[in-house]
């Protein structure tokens, strides 16, 4: 087309956005003054201590926390209230209405959260480097903070918006918005220890904890990273279109990168014992998304089902990440899957990371995995098939999820209570049948785990006609487009 | 083919039927006014229609597009302005527009050029640099207008654009609006003022309830409600021998004084009036007024609804 530009590449909300940005007073106001601040704190420890060797840390410090509080609580609330603002304003039904999809929305927020906050940080990185020469403070180290700042601001960004799309109440509002302040003053005093530790201790770039912490603040910047986005591209979109897959994807997509590194290059030596672990934890971190899926209405979306794959292959792998209640058990089971494979094929392999040796057998570690997840197919399979006729009404798939984690919790807790009114010494430590840690890991608890992984194939017997309808639906739907695309190059060719 | 056809949407929210098989059309062209008391579904109707909501049952078609299997679709032929318009701070007028333009794929010179256009149409391109928050309501609405027009769509719903509005710019949107359905395009405009809606639409789609009470032009609806029309008469003199006069004519109904003249009813035809002023002209009074007065807009929606709400 003529005269198109750069801009004309642009994302349209990035432009907008950047532009209502740098004309509002907000931006005006406090960018100029945390700057200020910053530099009258730097030049307060100058003043204090005139002279003082090795004067890097003191100096660094303060500013960096000035550039965290923009960074991690001014860039936030501000992507908060810009995402909160779609709804105020009554501009959500016109961006629906336009050709943006709902990622690109979220993507443009996040690019303006990004402008913003590198500006912060462009602003503050001559003051961080200047500690340097004030000597006690690495050059590595300082690149290594301000990246990890930047990273952890966009994630902060992404949770913001996840955040303001919850809910429309202004009550809730608030207090959604009190509990991203709570977040971003938690990752603040995270970031703080984390600072000590690398400028005051001596404990930067090149030591084991460095390492170990740098890893740490990656994989929470891309956890919470990815997460916020993909929740908050899906709290956007309309309500009858794909409000789950996104995230569904985004899991399966994060747990193959976490077990591939795992495999590839694992921080530590990978026993059986690691193996086990890992595979339980992210076991019951996948159970607890699942919750959303799994009491999701069952039938499929309408808008979804006219996006399907037409291929009835490509459908049918689908499946398990298009929205429905019975899709979500599929999911679920699917995640299991993938752990399970790895952690049987791991150990067999001929793979440098596993080199503790199997110290109990194979069936043993897979047994003590099983019965811990049989508890969470009963409760994620059993209890959503139990709720079927309220995850169908309007607020139900709320009702089923606030009702679903209570029911695990106090079938938990609830015996560790009487254990006390009756003095069960075993109940109250939490050793009893409902409690799936001890039952998968006991060794008294042999005839538990047995139970309790046959109450999950009973379960597992039971979700059957569910997961096999909601694979029918998509199908179905499948086979609809098919049908409507030879439909319409009949017409088509009728018409020419 | 209509360019707008709701075909029996039902729309339930839990127990509540918001909008209970509603079905009307409307051609190229013309303006149709949606009336109905508060909770009547008539912003259902018209989200169902900009295909923001999903009916339970029925269909929407634009330009024969299925808002339920081609939403993307239907959006590209449909400008859609919400009661609540969208604003957002600390932005100028191009920029808004220049924001929605790129929104909807428009690039380069067709954007820039669409964007000049849409701030001609709506008289707004002096105020191009102002920002959004400055501006007066009905110029917030005009420019929510210019919005609306920027993909150029044949169709257009137009929810309480009048809302709020004082005189002046109510008739500046009146006059827009009669402009866009003179460029061919198809509207559908609901507002609470129904003389406005009187004099700017063709015709009318009645709602309470979630059910369509009547459809089609002012007259005929009228008509379809009016069984007898009143006729208001004055005479240079005697007013007492006309009144007798007109209770001796056959046809005539409600025959009472009202100021210096008579009014009364007649339920034939335009023939047959015509003949009751020919019989009271050879009766030897002299009319100096004789004006039938058909039901305004305010009395059919009066006449057909009954206030009930959902």
């Amino acid at each position: 087309m003529s005269g198109r530009t750069r801009s004309d590449r642009l994302n349209p909300v990035f432009l907008k956005e950047l532009r209502q940005a740098l004309r509002g007073r907000t931006f005006a106001v406090l960018f100029p003054a945390t700057v200020a601040i910053a530099v009258a704190l730097a030049i307060t420890v100058l003043v204090d201590h005139p002279g003082q060797a090795n004067l890097g840390p003191d100096v660094f410090l303060p500013v960096i926390v000035v550039l965290g509080v923009a960074a991690l609580g001014l860039v936030p609330f501000s992507t908060f209230q810009s995402m909160a603002g779609e709804w105020d304003e009554g501009t959500q039904d016109l961006l629906v209405l336009s050709h943006l999809s709902p990622s690109r929305i979220v993507l443009g927020k996040l690019l303006t959260a990004a402008v913003e906050s590198g500006l912060y940080v462009l602003a503050f990185l001559p003051l961080l480097l200047f500690t340097f020469l004030l000597t006690g403070v690495d050059v590595r180290d300082i690149l290594f903070l301000v990246a990890g700042l930047y990273g952890a601001s966009l994630a902060m960004s992404c949770v913001a918006m996840t955040l303001a799309g919850l809910s429309r109440v202004r009550f809730w509002r608030v207090i959604l918005l009190v509990a991203l302040g709570g977040l971003g003053f938690a990752a603040l005093l995270g970031g703080i220890e984390l600072v000590d530790q690398f400028v005051a201790r001596g404990r930067g770039l090149g030591s084991t904890f460095a390492s170990d912490e740098a890893l740490a603040l990656v994989v929470l910047v891309l956890v919470f990273g990815s997460l916020g986005f993909s929740f908050a591209a899906t709290r956007i979109a309309h309500p009858e279109d794909d409000r789950s897959g996104p995230v569904r994807v985004t899991v399966t997509v994060l747990l193959l990168g976490f077990l591939t590194w795992l495999t590839v290059s694992p921080p530590g030596p990978l026993t059986a014992q690691v193996v086990e672990r890992v595979a339980m934890a992210f076991g019951v971190i996948t159970a607890m998304f699942a919750v959303f899926f799994v009491t999701e209405p069952e039938r499929l979306p309408r808008r979804t089902a006219t996006r399907i794959p037409a291929h009835p292959a490509l459908a049918f792998l689908a499946a398990p990440f298009l929205p429905g209640g019975g899709r979500g058990v599929l999911w679920w089971l699917l995640q299991l899957g993938v752990l399970l494979t790895w952690a049987v094929l791991l150990p067999l392999a001929p793979s440098p990371a596993f080199t503790g040796g199997w110290s109990r057998s194979i069936a043993d570690v897979l047994l003590h995995w099983a019965a811990l997840m049989a508890y969470f197919v009963v409760y994620l399979a059993g209890f959503s098939l139990a709720m079927t006729r309220l995850r169908e009404r309007s607020s139900g798939p709320l009702a089923a999820r606030l009702i679903l984690p209570s029911v695990a919790i106090l079938s938990m807790v609830l015996p560790i209570m009487i254990g006390f009114l009756l003095d069960q010494q075993k109940w109250r430590n939490g050793d009893h049948a409902l409690m799936p840690f001890w039952a998968a890991t006991a060794g008294e608890a042999q005839g538990v785990r047995l139970v309790a992984i046959l109450v999950a194939a009973v379960v597992l017997l039971a979700n059957g006609p569910r997961m096999m309808r909601s694979f029918r639906e998509v199908l179905a739907a499948s086979r609809a487009r098919r049908v409507g695309a030879v439909k319409r190059s009949e017409v088509s060719a009728h018409a020419a | 083919m209509p360019a707008l056809e709701v075909r029996g949407i039902t729309k339930r929210f839990g127990r509540l039927t918001a909008v209970d098989n509603v079905s009307f059309a409307i051609e190229k062209g013309r303006i149709t006014g949606f009336i109905g008391p508060n909770g009547a579904g008539k912003t259902t109707t018209m989200r169902i229609a900009a295909t923001l909501e999903l009916p339970d049952e029925g269909d929407v078609l634009l330009d024969g597009v299925s808002v339920l299997d081609d939403p993307r679709g239907a959006r590209a032929k449909l400008g859609f302005m919400p009661d609540s318009y969208g604003a957002y701070p600390s932005t100028t007028l191009w920029e808004y527009l220049d924001f929605f333009a790129r929104a909807y794929d428009l690039a380069g010179d067709v954007r820039r050029r669409r964007v000049e256009e849409v701030l001609e149409f709506t008289s707004l391109s002096a105020l191009r640099e102002k920002e959004m928050n400055t501006l007066s309501k009905g110029l917030k609405q005009r420019l929510c207008l210019a919005k609306t027009l920027l993909h150029d769509p044949s169709i257009l719903i137009l929810d309480e654009p009048a809302a709020g509005l004082d005189p002046r710019a109510r008739v500046e949107l009146r006059e827009l609006v009669r402009a866009l359905a003179g460029m061919g395009k198809a509207i559908l405009v609901s507002s609470h003022i129904l003389t406005e809606l009187a004099e700017m639409c063709d015709g009318i789609a009645v709602i309470e309830a979630g059910q369509i009470k009547a459809t089609g032009s002012v007259g005929d609806v009228t008509r379809g409600i009016q069984s007898a029309v009143p006729v208001y008469v004055r005479v240079l003199e005697g007013a007492d021998r006309l009144e007798r006069t007109l209770h001796e004519l056959p046809g005539i109904e409600r025959v009472r004084r009202e100021g210096d003249g008579v009014v009364f009813e007649h339920a034939g035809s335009p023939e047959s009036l015509s003949g009751v002023l020919a019989a009271l002209v050879g009766a030897g009074l002299r009319p100096v007024e004789f004006t039938p007065r058909a039901m305004g807009l305010e009395e059919v929606f009066l006449s057909l609804t009954q206030g009930k709400m959902q």
